[in-house]
């Protein structure tokens, strides 16, 4: 005996193209829909929703606050630049964060050896001093995963830690200044980068490290060469690639991005060291960089958008007392929505109820 | 008989190239259909189709007059279709009974499972060790461990993919026995070949494919060979005998010297086994001899992109034993690889990208910078090859079989001044069109003085293009021979173990 | 300075390991690095502080911990096994939303200390304390390992984790497998973190579970993906765990922050070590598929 039936048909299938307005019309909708999720939190903490918006497009847009924006835009945009390079080699330098301590940290230690060299001198060495202990902390990882293929994304967080307890240590240890609060001495005065009216001249130096790093990219072999790595396949032996050198040499780079971040951020805004240094920009800038899809053309805009999350939650802190925490799940939802997006520009789904003939089952 | 399956308008489309085109197809219980047709006219899209593992854009499937939707490879094996792959999916690690018990979901352990499997071995004649690992197996016996695992299915439609193209004679012939079995118990039997003369020798009705479109379904006793091939290739095919320009070299230094050289395998055996070889310019050398009997690695080791453990390998008079393929490349040397998807091309790289990974010398300047200038004779290349210039922003995933192979065609052969190339199958799986653009390249820098050797499986593609040919079996070279003077019984026979 | 305390201590300390470890070890056998589990983690700990304080049910504090952990990781799976999209980002993503909402909605519990009523019932051997819990993870890598080895299922995530293309022409459904093992750790890892926050930590504060998650994926690499190797790399771990906080005590001029980064830089040597081995070795058995996102159509394409 037949019976008939409907069954629910899902299809998913390979998009062949989407179009640029397309694909900006998912993406600003998904952004919309993670703003809007985080209300309930905000609700939760006994705070009006409206009142949360509110406090998030004043605290990032306003003039006053542009030049927050633009402290927060620096090291957010380097470390995407730091997750862009990286993650398009195939390599997951997930570690940012402790690099960019480790910059601060090697920037405090030997500016505070030889604290009256001449200001440009001082400015440039900001830059080489942070690269290098960035690039080196992140090399280790590197070498490892060269030479023993240990899984980096795993070796680049346990350095993470190990670096915030080495901060923690510092601050709370030989390098504390004051009683009472774990700061550490300040940066000499000839190493703190100048604000040009408002913003930081820090900024000049983002420019030219992001010029640097499309160059590199899309105008050499390097470029190439990443890309074959990423592929994972053989094909590097055949185009006679050499992993070892090449891994080293992208993670150095990689972390050399996120190690100048810290020691700017040091020297432009926080002047000295404390446990709070950590604000976890390594993380948004890996958001920023899935965000902008690993091009570096956008990664200026995908960075903003976090830095002006970041820049408004310390105006949210001290209006609405919301705990600082709240970034961190801001920025979850953040990512967790483009990747939704990421899927549903690649992929159609369709789904249609299908009439199909079904048998009894013989015994 | 009955109507085992039927599709109706199935439609297929990939990105640049649609594979089935409103393809009906009908197959019986009680019959060996032939799926007939060149390499790329759609015939395994269809039967993935079947099988599950691609869901058509279009079109329906009626399974015994009923409609029914097959969404996964579970989903037909539910409906008892069973397919035997061409390349066998199999875990490595572990053994035979493991992995034929995993696929009928049943424990290994099993007593009475495992006096099933003798039984359907010794029934239709299968040689085979049920305790060996996976990876201890040669391609021959993982196509048997594929056979038993389909034949213990115990399913109603059972599906061939070329089944004779990995196997020496004895298995073919044991393979077309076990389907005129499965046929007399009253399955249903499709097999997919390309070979016409299969289809005469077993089949009762044949379906024609090309291009993506059904061309025709005949009885086999209702068709002649010649239609056969009309309907395969749209005209009748060339006459396959290629100008016999041949050369001889007259023992001059050859370009390539291989001196008693011993390469391993993925796996750490032996695949080359002390083989030493010369090829002189203007000369295309052959090696013949079952798939798998250390041909790829023998190459793999000459280009440089696999380790030579003992012995010594020349070219022009240079030792370059373990140099890198770097090095090799620049002394004027092409390699096209057997692995046109993970060796030979960068999948999701553009066009442009895979055209110059491997001279990146000549397209960048010392500190690693594109030059632009250089750059445009991209597009001149890709013309050579009958390409157009629209794909050089295209990734290579998009592209077919025979489009990438011609990429890597243009790649080797057209970015600098080659005097070696080093081919390894290089036209398996291509649409004729394709193949002979391949050839002719061949024979055109053949006549240029450059030396040509060439690894394949159809033994018919050496004796029409080579001048010498080498038979290797079992990681040694067991016979050579000039064309001209070639022993074909001997051959036949060494061909056939 | 007691004998016993300090095992004690290390028995807690590594009973949290463990299961975390045991729970990120068998999903990463069916091909997954999940980075979430930071987040479910922090998540969990603070769903059992926060039902301990406000219902003094331990009972209800593990169920509704282990719950959440379930959930939670579900997002991860939905993540990348239906959406099949990149395990490294997704899992960030799975883990900034968990420490995020953690830690925003813990900020109630900051320093307010359990009731009384929540105790594990503990067996005082020599004056070592032994609770169900520190058993329990034993039996759990025993379990696993029975499990993974002997058992249909067991066959079948270490196949979807090696080789999933062979899995799915082999009938097996990897979606179903995949989510079968994230279950596993969701429950594990939750059993751990609630343990964590009922017994080793003293009070809830903020930030109290980072790094643990992270620790337990390198440990479930470094004991080779082995339920019972993952058992003395547990051990180890809290050893050098509890070191950090005897040492101050016994009067050695040490910061605690330095010794705080032990555990990691001995995760990182170890873990070089044994991937040394293992890629001298043959790579039979270990998870090659790990981290690879499987789609089928792609995959045969190849043999087009």
């Amino acid at each position: 005996m037949k019976i008939l039936n409907y069954k629910i048909d899902i299809v998913v299938r390979r998009r062949e193209k989407i179009s640029k307005s397309r694909k900006a019309l998912y993406t600003a909708l998904s952004l919309l829909i993670a703003f809007l999720l985080a209300a309930p939190i905000t609700y939760f903490l006994g705070v009006n929703p409206i009142l949360f918006y509110k406090y998030l497009i004043i605290g990032s847009f306003s003039p006053y606050s542009i030049s927050s924006t633009i402290v927060n835009l620096i090291p957010v945009a380097l470390c995407c630049l730091s997750a862009i390079f990286s993650f398009r080699a195939g390599l997951w330098n997930i570690g940012q964060d402790g690099q960019y301590v480790l910059g601060a940290i090697m920037l405090l230690w030997i500016s505070s050896l030889i604290p009256n060299v001449p200001k440009p001198i001082a400015y440039t060495l900001v830059v080489i001093i942070g690269g290098i202990a960035g690039g080196l902390w992140c090399l280790i990882c590197g070498v490892l995963r060269a030479f023993t293929e240990a899984n980096e994304a795993v070796t680049t967080l346990m350095m993470l830690y190990i670096a915030t307890n080495i901060l923690n240590y510092l601050c709370y240890g030989p390098w504390r200044s004051k009683v009472g609060f774990p700061e550490t001495f300040p940066l000499p005065q000839n190493y703190q980068l100048p604000n040009i009216g408002p913003i930081t001249s820090a900024v000049i130096i983002l420019a030219i490290l992001t010029i640097i790093a499309w160059f590199i990219l899309e105008k050499t072999r390097l470029g190439l060469e990443m890309s074959l790595l990423a592929e994972g396949t053989r094909v590097g032996d055949y185009a006679g690639i050499r992993y070892r050198r090449l891994i080293c040499t992208v993670m150095f780079i990689s972390g050399m991005y996120a190690g100048i971040a810290g020691s700017l951020y040091l020297s432009y805004y926080a002047k000295f060291l404390q446990p709070g240094f950590v604000a976890f920009y390594g993380f948004s800038g890996i958001i920023a960089a899935w965000l902008c899809e690993l091009r570096v053309e956008y990664s200026i805009l995908a960075s903003l958008l976090l830095a002006a999350i970041y820049a408004s939650s310390y105006t949210m802190q001290a209006a609405l007392n919301i705990p600082s925490y709240m970034v961190d799940t801001l920025e979850g939802l953040l990512l967790t929505c483009i990747l939704l997006t990421y899927f549903f520009t690649r992929y159609s789904v369709k789904i249609r109820l299908i009439k199909v003939d079904r048998v009894e089952k013989k015994k | 008989m009955k109507n085992a399956l039927k599709l109706v308008g199935i439609v297929k489309k990939f990105p640049h190239v649609t594979a089935l085109d409103n393809v009906d197809f009908e197959l019986n219980y009680g019959e060996i259909h032939a799926l007939l047709g060149e390499n790329g006219a759609g015939k395994t899209t269809l039967v993935n189709i079947i099988s599950g593992v691609y869901i058509p854009d279009e079109g329906e499937i009626y399974l015994e007059g009923r409609r029914v939707i097959i969404r996964s490879p579970k989903d037909a094996q539910k409906l008892g279709i069973v397919s035997v792959s061409q390349h066998p999916v199999l875990i490595d690690s572990l053994t035979v009974l493991e992995n034929i018990a995993l696929a009928l979901g049943k424990n290994p352990h099993d007593k009475k499972f495992q006096e099933n499997i003798r039984r359907v071995v010794n029934e239709f004649n299968i040689k085979i060790n049920l305790d060996a690992k996976i990876w201890q197996l040669s391609a021959t016996e993982k196509a048997r461990v594929e056979i038993v695992k389909a034949l213990m299915k115990n399913g109603k439609i059972y599906i061939f993919d070329e089944p004779t193209s990995l196997v020496g004679l004895k298995d073919r012939d044991n393979i077309m026995n076990i389907m005129k079995k499965l046929r007399d118990e009253g399955k249903a039997v499709l097999f997919i070949t390309h070979k016409v003369d299969e289809v005469f020798e077993i089949a009762d009705r044949v379906t024609v494919l090309r291009k993506g479109k059904k061309v025709l379904t005949k009885d086999v006793k209702e068709i002649t060979k010649d239609e056969l091939i009309i309907a395969m290739f749209g005209r009748y095919s060339e006459d396959l005998e290629y100008s016999k320009c041949r050369r001889y070299s007259n023992g001059l230094t050859p370009i390539l010297k291989v001196d008693n050289i011993k390469v391993k395998d993925d796996l750490g055996k032996i695949a080359v086994d002390d083989v030493s070889l010369e090829v002189y310019q203007g000369e295309i050398v052959g090696i013949a001899g079952p798939v798998g009997s250390g041909q790829r690695e023998l190459l793999e080791a000459i280009a440089g992109i696999r380790k030579v453990v003992s012995g010594k390998v020349y070219m022009f008079n240079i030792d370059v034993t373990n140099r890198d393929s770097k090095f090799i490349r620049k002394l004027g040397v092409a390699y096209i690889p057997d692995d046109r998807l993970s060796i030979g091309s960068a999948l999701s790289l553009t066009v442009r990208d895979n055209l110059i990974m491997r001279d990146l010398d000549i397209y960048t300047n010392r500190i690693g910078i594109y030059v632009k200038s250089r750059f445009r004779n991209l597009e001149h290349i890709l013309s050579k090859v009958g390409l157009s210039k629209e794909l050089l922003e295209v990734p290579c995933a998009d592209l077919s079989g025979g489009m990438i192979q011609r990429v890597i065609l243009a790649r080797e052969l057209l970015n600098r001044d080659i005097r070696l190339i080093i081919a390894s199958y290089p036209t398996s799986g291509l649409d004729h069109e394709t193949t002979k653009l391949i050839h002719d390249m061949f024979m055109k820098f053949r006549d240029r003085g450059c030396g040509v050797i060439i690894a394949s499986e159809d033994i018919e593609e050496l004796l029409r293009l080579c001048d010498r040919i080498l038979v290797m079996i079992n990681g040694k070279i067991v016979y050579e021979s000039r064309v001209d003077s070639l022993d074909i019984e001997k051959l036949r026979e060494l061909l056939s173990t | 300075m007691n004998i016993s305390i300090i095992v004690s201590d290390i028995l807690e300390r590594s009973t949290v390991y463990l299961l975390a470890t045991e729970g990120s070890l068998i999903v990463q056998r069916a091909g997954l690095l999940n980075l979430g589990i930071e987040g479910f983690f922090a998540i969990a700990a603070l769903v059992a502080y926060a039902v301990a304080v406000y219902t003094g049910n331990v009972i209800y504090a593990f169920i509704a911990a282990t719950i959440s952990a379930i959930a939670f990781n579900m997002i991860f799976t939905v993540l990348t096994v239906h959406l099949r999209l990149n395990h490294i980002v997704s899992g960030l993503a799975v883990s900034m939303l968990g420490i995020g909402i953690s830690y925003t909605l813990g900020i109630v519990l900051v320093g307010v200390p359990l009731p009384s009523t929540i105790t594990i019932p503990t067996i005082s051997i020599c004056g070592v304390c032994i609770d169900p819990l520190i058993l329990t993870s034993i039996i759990v890598a025993v379990l696993l390992w029975y499990m993974l080895y002997r058992t249909r299922i067991g066959y079948e995530i270490r196949i979807v984790g090696e080789n999933p293309h062979a899995a799915d022409l082999l009938g097996i459904s990897i979606n179903k497998v995949r989510y079968v093992a994230t279950l596993i750790e969701g429950f594990l890892v939750g059993l751990g973190a609630a343990y964590y926050s009922l017994e080793v930590i003293p009070v809830w504060s903020t930030g109290v579970t980072l790094g643990k998650g992270w620790l337990a994926i390198a440990l479930a690499m470094f004991s080779l993906w082995h339920p019972i190797y993952a058992i003395v790399g547990a051990y180890l771990i809290a050893c050098s765990d509890t070191l950090a906080t005897i040492l101050p005590r016994l009067g050695i001029p040490v910061s605690p922050y330095l010794l705080y980064t032990l555990p990691y830089a001995l995760t990182i040597g170890v873990l070089a070590v044994v991937s040394y081995i293992e890629i001298r070795k043959k790579k039979l058995g270990i998870p090659t598929a790990l981290a690879k996102v499987y789609s089928r159509e792609e995959k045969a394409r190849k043999y087009t």
